[in-house]
């Protein structure tokens, strides 16, 4: 299933993408329950289990999937034999945002240079950033060169937490995972390069890596049940302005995607609130300067940095795809 | 006013002081002032749409709910003044909650002279900044569960929390506090043991991990209340003291912050836009374990004052944290209820191939436990 969240009619509600159409799965699942079970109380029952908002959803469990999965076979099953449905829109005539708006992202965040150097794994980071400064597709990211200069931008897999849970080991993440979806990552280089101050080597997360539009999540999570041969194998692609930036897979990251959720899993609760990105072999590098010490390096894209008016195209196989362009923003207190 | 969260029984309920060991439920209040006063046939519904028992909410929701806030405090006021004796709740009778979860909660790393001294490093040019996951935050008396095979150097510190209660962007510094809604007091945890990691020769040169070194369960306290700003005249004059098992560690003042509160909020307000329900930690005080731990780059002298130097964390320590004019947040470490099936040979990080564990043992042998404990052990992960 693509499940996403949109605006239509000025209103907030969630869908399930079929074909070209967005259906509203709580509007859906109480006319499914009022015309076949005859229930009276179809709207609140549906309001429980579905609801507007993706996250009341995805901790609803089981029971709120299967009202989904009903709700949609009796749409195709009705619709088929000639019904009329308003539940179900074009997807051009919504506005798609962010599928969920979640509290925090957590962000695979240095990675080694060189693979063989072990010992630099030991000081691999992740970072969190803000979940209420997370954009949707379409949103404008900000620039502003006065606060960050370098803006990079990379495609990273978004994972969305179904089954909360702590300390879970690798071979059951999978059962853990509600679905996944794209997260284009933003981070200003030039912040991060700044760290080493004083004999200390700090990570300027604030200023690197939580800038207004912190990333951005969508267009849709696609369930896990609809990606086969393992997220690892799907192959990642970003363009910025039609010129393809980069492209690779899980597989080729030092950093595998369902290790790095069992891994955050020894050190909090993850929850569906927690959205996690598995990093992109461009991302920001710890070396070693001559004396030993540790160095940043934060590569260019191959087109430079990201300028005004960029449109940023970020691709993963069997999700989709998620656009944004960057803009200048202004908006004083 | 202190805004505080409490539970009576089975209730939830977001309430006030309207006299030293009186508390009222506001949502009640403003449900009596609907009815009564407006006559509002959908007084209790309103209520409970409007005045919802986590605080952030409300700020979130803006002036319609901050006003129907004020009125019920009022209103509650009025009729506990004018002797309606079942109205209030006495104290000793509630549990104290988190009064609110930070929809994001941003962090100085320190803010003071003493801190930097102490720890052997230069000053930087601007603070150090992170961010938590707000879902790791607990409430006044709840235990910090931690697993002291996990985290070996647990680290307290106390900071001044300071609510944001209206959103902006490049705040100017003179307009800054127009967009604080009150003050708390945070203790702050860190695992340094994660946090640092010696480098280069000799290791005298660190590698500051936000990450790991300050996310997990339990990470941070918050409360007892949020005092309103129209109660705090002097936010940067507070002093501010940590004791443990009765032993006081850290002590300071505000009024030594390297940056101030107006700085810190237009400067991160120029990175990020503030928003309602924010709260900003800024920044602890000397005086905290890593203080005398020379293996970490401290610079072990004798204290000035009266506060001892001592080391970190154990489990079972009382943490006392006091803020002048706010209150006193009172916390306690204990170890998970069940522990983790995780052996914690666990890879540092899970690279590809070999990867160095931090102990000896080989990185492929993950648990301890069998799948049935393990999944047992899931299924209490937290729910919300």
């Amino acid at each position: 299933m693509k499940l996403g969240t949109y605006v239509f009619d000025g209103q907030t509600r969630i869908g399930c993408v079929v074909g070209d159409e967005v259906a509203d799965l709580e509007r859906l699942y109480a006319r499914y329950l009022s015309e076949v079970e005859g229930d009276r109380r179809a709207e609140g029952l549906a309001r429980a289990r579905i609801s507007s908002s993706m996250l009341h959803f995805i901790r609803g469990g089981e029971s709120s999937w299967e009202a989904a999965v009903q709700a949609l076979e009796h749409f195709e099953t009705r619709r088929a034999e000639g019904d009329l449905f308003a539940e179900v829109r074009p997807l051009r005539e919504v506005r798609l945002r962010a599928p969920l708006q979640p509290d925090a992202v957590v962000c695979a965040g240095y990675g080694p240079a060189q693979a063989e150097d072990m010992d630099l794994y030991r000081h691999a980071e992740f970072f969190v950033k803000s979940g209420p400064h997370v954009i949707g597709s379409g949103d404008p990211i900000s620039h502003e060169p006065e606060v960050a200069k370098d803006l990079r931008s990379e495609v990273e897999l978004g994972i969305i937490i179904g089954q909360g849970g702590k300390d879970i080991p690798q071979n059951e993440v999978l059962d853990h995972i509600f679905g996944f979806t794209i997260f284009t990552d933003i981070l200003a280089a030039d912040q991060l390069s700044m760290g080493m101050e004083g004999g200390v080597f700090h990570s300027r997360v604030l200023e690197g890596v939580c800038l207004e539009a912190a990333g951005a999540l969508g267009p849709w999570i696609v369930t896990k049940d609809e990606i086969e041969g393992g997220v690892e194998n799907l192959s990642h692609r970003l363009w910025v302005n039609g010129e393809l930036q980069e492209e690779f897979k899980p597989d080729e990251l030092p950093i595998d995607p369902l290790s790095f959720v069992s891994h955050l899993s020894t050190f909090f609760t993850l929850d569906p609130g927690i959205v996690i990105a598995s990093g992109s072999p461009g991302g920001p590098r710890l070396g070693r300067s001559d004396s030993g010490g540790p160095t940043l390096a934060v590569p260019a894209m191959k087109c430079g940095f990201l300028k005004l008016g960029d449109k940023i195209k970020a691709e993963i196989d069997s999700i989709g795809s998620l656009e944004n362009s960057v803009e200048k923003i202004h908006e004083d207190s | 006013m202190k805004i505080i969260n409490v539970e009576h029984g089975m209730k939830r309920m977001l309430g006030t002081f309207v006299h030293e060991d009186k508390v009222i439920d506001i949502q009640e209040c403003y449900a009596l002032f609907l009815n009564d006063i407006v006559g509002d046939p959908r007084a209790r519904e309103m209520a409970a749409e409007r005045l919802p028992y986590d605080f952030a909410q409300i700020l979130e929701g803006g002036d319609k709910y901050l006003r129907a806030f004020n009125a019920g405090v009022a209103f509650g006021t009025k009729i506990f003044n004018e002797g309606l004796v079942d109205l209030p709740y006495d104290v000793s009778t509630l549990v104290p909650k988190l009064p609110l979860t930070p929809r994001a909660l941003v962090c100085l790393e320190s803010n003071f002279k003493d801190y930097f001294d102490e720890t052997n490093r230069t000053r930087p040019d601007q603070a150090g900044f992170f961010l938590k996951l707000p879902h790791t935050v607990i409430g006044p008396g709840e235990a910090f569960w931690v697993d002291p095979r996990l985290i070996k150097k647990l680290d307290y510190g106390v900071q001044l929390g300071v609510v944001i209660g209206k959103g902006g962007r490049n705040i100017p510094p003179e307009k800054a506090l127009d967009h604080v809604f009150g003050y708390t007091i945070i203790n702050n945890l860190s695992a340094r043991d994660h946090e640092i990691l010696p480098w280069g020769e000799g290791g005298k040169e660190f590698h500051v991990r936000y990450g790991q070194g300050r996310n997990f369960d339990k990470s941070v306290a918050l409360g007892p209340w949020i005092l309103t700003k129209a109660e705090m005249d002097h936010p940067e004059d507070l002093g501010m003291r940590t004791w443990v098992n009765g032993e006081l560690r850290q002590e300071d003042n505000t009024k030594n912050f390297l940056w101030s509160i107006p700085e810190t909020i237009h400067y991160v307000s120029r990175i990020m836009s503030l928003k309602p329900g924010f709260v900003i930690a800024m920044g602890t005080p000397g005086g905290c374990g890593l203080g005398s731990d020379e293996a970490l780059g401290a610079n072990t002298h004798e204290r000035s004052g009266e506060a001892k130097q001592g080391g970190y964390l154990q489990v079972g320590d009382d943490i006392r944290c006091e803020i002048e004019v706010i209150g006193v947040l009172e916390n306690r470490v204990r170890r998970p209820l069940r522990d983790s099936p995780f052996n914690f040979s666990f890879k540092a990080f899970p690279g590809r191939g070999e990867a160095v564990s931090y102990t000896e043992s080989s990185p492929t042998d993950i648990f301890k436990w069998g799948d049935k404990e393990a999944k047992g052990w899931q299924k209490q992960g937290r729910r919300k």
